[in-house]
């Protein structure tokens, strides 16, 4: 366009002259003339693009195009800040939509804020959740501030596949439950009436996962019966992907079926594996309807003492803070790290683009001098900012996606609604506008400041020290101190994490994690419900184990780790009805220190005769119980009563009877920063459980995992073991990468530190080495009035160890407050660990005198004669 | 050289619109043939000729060529549109009721 104007008007002013050469005139008089009367084809030109209304887009491409030329011609510069920004934006966006996702997004339920599980209260403050026969009594409370209450107890139910026999986790539920959360089906329906009544078909809604893993997504499944538990179950809806409650369900089943016919259910006893649900009219009405559950709940304790006595109050636990757990303090905290992180990557970009406008200074009075506008030079600086935060967003992007997905994978399940996390592109869109926005008011005032000096000043003065430029490098020491600053308190998180991590996994385990394979063990009903059934069955499984090669031990327990609390009495002490003294009530067999690894610490463990006669033998305790029951009097010998605590069985709540023969250590099942609770191993034939957990020492676990599933299906083959590695199969240490909450946030604080601390060194470099090109002419006139090199280097180096210092303690003071903020994750490491606060600032200082070097070297190279050189 | 008349800027679309009537012409071309059939009296401002034509070939009344001279160099030519024919006709028909009318007032005495 532009070229071709050009040539049209200089070809007309060629052909005028030509005319008038023909009229007489020499050849110059007549191009003169010509090119007189035409006037200046520049001007025209714009003229003519004006009229023709484009100016403003040939313009922006002319900027464009520019702003590449100009980027490409400072790679180094280009790079660096494309790098920056990206880490930045991608750290933040990234962290902060695993935050979203994770904590701030809404539940998929209606109206999430009035939904909240009814837990009981005892006097002395502990909670349980409400048996059935409760939940049933709370309905009467039905009415006013109480829209709705719903129940759902989980278990695991076998699944005959194409693959043979899996176990499912399923969730029955009470009547309205799904209308009461406030979901829909994604495909299919609801529970009808008439199949939430007992006796009613035989159906199930199954979960988003189950449809897309084990049904193969088939469109067409509504309507499929399949086998749950041996009977023909119809699939009538499938449920939307986000709907995960409680987590890890596969699918709900109505619970009138059931109802009638199973023990746990009946029990007042029975206060675990099971939710009561409230639906609140409204959030505010919250401590109404606490108060009248609290009546219904207070009548019962008067109805029912032996099960309800001193548990007369109820409390709400919101279902936001039931679906999020404890991760939300984690989540925070690596968002406010991504965040410093960001506040340092625009600190960094604003002093290199800060450098290079200096550096440009000259350039652009040039541009001044021929004619471009403030306005367009602002443009232009705009644009050029715009391309290199373009090439920053790609990369942002990208590590946004590669945080969010790793994170997934290897955070997997222990994160809630893992499924739902995404990158959020309001998030990237709002974090690229906020860096570009910062880069250009840091950076666009003093350059456009430099273009209003006088032009002459400016090309003849060269990079003179002006009043100006004293602001321009206040400005710039200022941002690298505030990168400092960041990075100090970064790393200071970073040690003291680290330091936590080690102290934490100093600790040798209590048991021997790495060699041992464990089953769940679900015997199918009806064959084995009765006790002496399922003994002899477990004992024909951990003989059938006790003979796979490799396996060195054998033993059953009914849990890993106790869950389920029982009260205990001491023979010779009075009676205390508060419930305070519990224990943890185990089952386990003749073998299980040997196959766990653990040790007596006193008398012995349960053996062969104890199973054989179970009635005369006794129990054994761990440490804690001893210490707090016994607190320094032998427990040994001392005949103690505990509670039958298997839901599954009549004889729930039973007392029984015996002395205490031997004390084991106490072992951190739940990891060592938790503390040990009491408890009392009973012999697995004395209390069947109707589920138990097969242990199996071996030295190399994964290899003998398959053949103890052989093993268990030779003893009967309607067990359901899945051939997964999990617990729905035989389960070993897996030796891949599984973080828990700590991990995660020492690995990504730690790499935010390491990045921090890079941008502050190349910032730092960055401002060193110009202000020493700044002041060569200075330095040169010192060489020539007698400094010397190391005079020289000197002088740079202590104005580095000014900022440096500066920065570092402002950061540590930071660092103190901000560390504070993350003591809960520490494990016996204090926020102001002195070696931490001792080892950051060194490492800093390092790194800043390494960053610093080179520029040194070439400041202490200076020769006088390039003082007179440097225009 | 005679003085140079401003030209309106409606004028000047007529004049540029009459010169294209007996073939294509390149933007010097126009200046010349006004030049001449107006005898010299008509200098068309060359900052209002490009400009002009450019404005001419948006509104489509006149289409606009590159191709090569009568002397064998490459040059823009203009040419006139069958609507630019029409506009050419009725400009000149208004410039007529113009002119008549600032006669009439005039010759009033």
């Amino acid at each position: 366009m532009d070229r071709e104007m050009d040539e049209e008007m200089r070809l007309h002013v060629a052909l005028e002259s030509e005319e008038l050469g023909r009229g007489g005139m020499n050849a110059e008089e007549a191009t003169r003339r010509a090119r007189l009367a035409f006037g200046d084809i520049e001007s025209h030109k714009e003229v003519a693009r004006e009229s023709r209304g484009v100016l403003w887009l040939d313009d922006l491409a002319a900027d464009v195009r520019y702003a590449v030329r100009g980027v490409l011609r400072a790679p180094a510069y280009t790079t660096i800040a494309a790098l920056t920004l990206a880490v930045g934006i991608g750290a933040t966006t990234g962290v902060v939509s695993i935050v979203d996702a994770v904590v701030l997004r809404a539940l998929p339920y209606r109206d999430a804020g009035s939904l909240a599980a009814i837990l009981e209260r005892a006097e002395k403050g502990s909670d349980r959740t409400p048996s059935y026969p409760a939940y049933k009594d709370y309905l009467t409370a039905v009415g006013g501030p109480v829209a709705g209450i719903a129940f759902g107890h989980g278990g695991q139910v076998p699944f005959r596949t194409a693959n043979g026999l899996e176990r499912v986790i399923a969730y029955r539920v009470s009547p309205g439950f799904f209308p009461l959360m406030g979901t829909h089906a994604l495909l299919g329906r609801e529970f009808a009436p008439v199949e939430e009544r007992a006796g009613g078909p035989a159906v199930a809604v199954i979960s988003f996962g189950l449809w897309r893993h084990e049904l193969g997504g088939d469109p067409g499944v509504i309507g499929r019966v399949i086998d749950l538990d041996s009977v023909p179950t119809t699939i009538v809806g499938v449920m939307q992907e986000e709907f995960n409650y409680p987590q890890f369900t596969q699918l709900w089943l109505p619970i009138a079926p059931v109802e009638s016919r199973w023990a746990p259910l009946q029990s007042r006893e029975v206060h675990a594996d099971s939710w009561t649900i409230v639906r609140l009219r409204a959030p505010r009405d919250s401590a109404a309807a606490a108060a009248a559950l609290g009546v219904v709940a207070s009548r019962l304790a008067a109805e029912y003492p032996a099960s309800s006595a001193h548990w007369s109050a109820v409390d709400f636990w919101p279902m936001s803070k039931q679906v999020v757990g404890d991760i939300s303090g984690t989540l925070y905290t690596l968002a406010g790290a991504a965040l410093l992180v960001l506040l340092l990557a625009c600190a960094n970009i604003a002093t290199l683009t800060l450098i290079r406008g200096s550096v440009r200074a000259r350039e652009l009075a040039v541009r001044v001098a021929l004619g471009a506008s403030q306005g367009r030079i602002a443009r232009q600086l705009c644009t050029e900012i715009a391309v290199i935060g373009l090439a920053g967003g790609v990369g942002g992007m990208l590590l946004a996606a590669g945080i969010v997905r790793t994170v997934r994978q290897v955070m997997g399940a222990r994160l809630p609604r893992s499924s739902e996390l995404a990158v959020d592109s309001r998030l990237f869109a709002i974090g690229i506008a906020v860096a570009l926005f910062a880069t250009m008011v840091v950076s666009l005032a003093p350059v456009l400041r430099s273009t209003r000096l006088a032009v002459a000043d400016r090309l003849h003065g060269g990079s003179r020290d002006s009043g100006i430029g004293r602001r321009d490098s206040i400005v710039r020491s200022g941002l690298v101190a505030v990168q400092v600053t960041l990075a100090v308190t970064l790393l200071l998180s970073a040690g003291l994490l680290l330091q936590s991590f080690r102290r934490l996994y100093a600790i040798p385990d209590d048991y021997d994690t790495a060699h041992i394979a464990t089953a769940a063990i679900f015997p199918p009903s009806p064959a084995y419900d009765r006790p002496t059934d399922a003994a002899a069955l477990y004992g024909r499984l951990r003989d059938a184990v006790a003979r796979v090669p490799g396996v060195d031990a054998v033993a059953i327990v009914n849990h890993i780790g106790g869950i389920l609390p029982t009260p205990v009495e001491i023979a010779g002490r009075p009676q205390d009805g508060s419930g305070r003294n519990t224990a943890y009530y185990l089952t386990a067999s003749s073998d299980y220190p040997r196959a766990m690894g653990f040790r007596m610490v006193r008398g012995r463990w349960l053996n062969d005769a104890d199973m054989r006669s179970p009635e005369a033998s006794g129990f054994v305790i761990n440490e804690s119980m001893a210490k707090r029951f016994f607190d320094g009097e032998d427990p040994l010998g001392r005949i103690i009563t505990v509670h039958r605590a298997s839901q599954a069985r009549a004889d729930i709540g039973q007392p029984i009877s015996g002395p205490i023969l031997g004390v084991m250590s106490d072992v951190h099942w739940q990891g060592q920063e938790n503390r040990v609770e009491p408890e009392v191993y009973v012999p697995y034939t004395r209390e069947v459980w109707p589920w138990i957990t097969l242990v199996a020492h071996a030295r190399y676990p994964g290899r003998v995992a398959p053949d103890i599933r052989k093993a268990v299906f030779s003893v009967d083959p309607n067990i359901p073991l899945s051939a997964e590695n999990s617990y729905t199969g035989v389960a070993t240490p897996k030796g891949g990468i599984s973080f828990d909450r700590r991990e995660l946030a020492l690995t990504m604080i730690g790499a935010f530190a390491v990045v921090a601390l890079l941008l502050a060194a190349i910032g730092l470099y960055g401002v060193v080495a110009y202000g020493v090109t700044q002041r060569t002419r200075e330095l040169g006139i010192r060489k020539a009035l007698g400094a010397t090199s190391s005079d020289v280097a000197r002088l740079v180096l202590g104005g580095v160890g000014k900022l440096v210092a500066g920065g570092v303690v402002v950061g540590l003071v930071g660092g103190f407050v901000a560390t504070r903020l993350i003591g809960s994750m520490l494990f016996h490491t204090a926020p102001t660990d002195p070696l931490t606060f001792a080892m950051v600032p060194s490492t800093l200082i390092v790194v800043a005198l390494i960053a610093a070097w080179w520029p040194t070297r070439r400041a202490m190279r200076i020769q006088p004669t390039d003082a007179l050189r440097t225009d | 050289m005679a003085e140079r008349v401003d030209l309106l800027q409606g004028t000047l679309d007529l004049l540029i619109l009459k010169s294209l009537i007996f073939g294509p012409l390149h933007g010097w071309g126009v200046s010349k043939w006004i030049r001449q059939a107006s005898d010299d009296v008509l200098q068309i401002n060359q900052g209002s000729l490009y400009p002009a034509l450019y404005r001419l070939e948006d509104r489509g009344w006149v289409g606009a060529k590159w191709g090569i001279s009568p002397d064998g160099r490459r040059a823009k030519f203009y040419s006139l549109t069958a609507k630019g024919r029409k506009q050419l006709a009725e400009e000149r028909t208004e410039w007529r009721r113009f002119a008549v009318a600032i006669e009439q007032v005039l010759q009033v005495r």
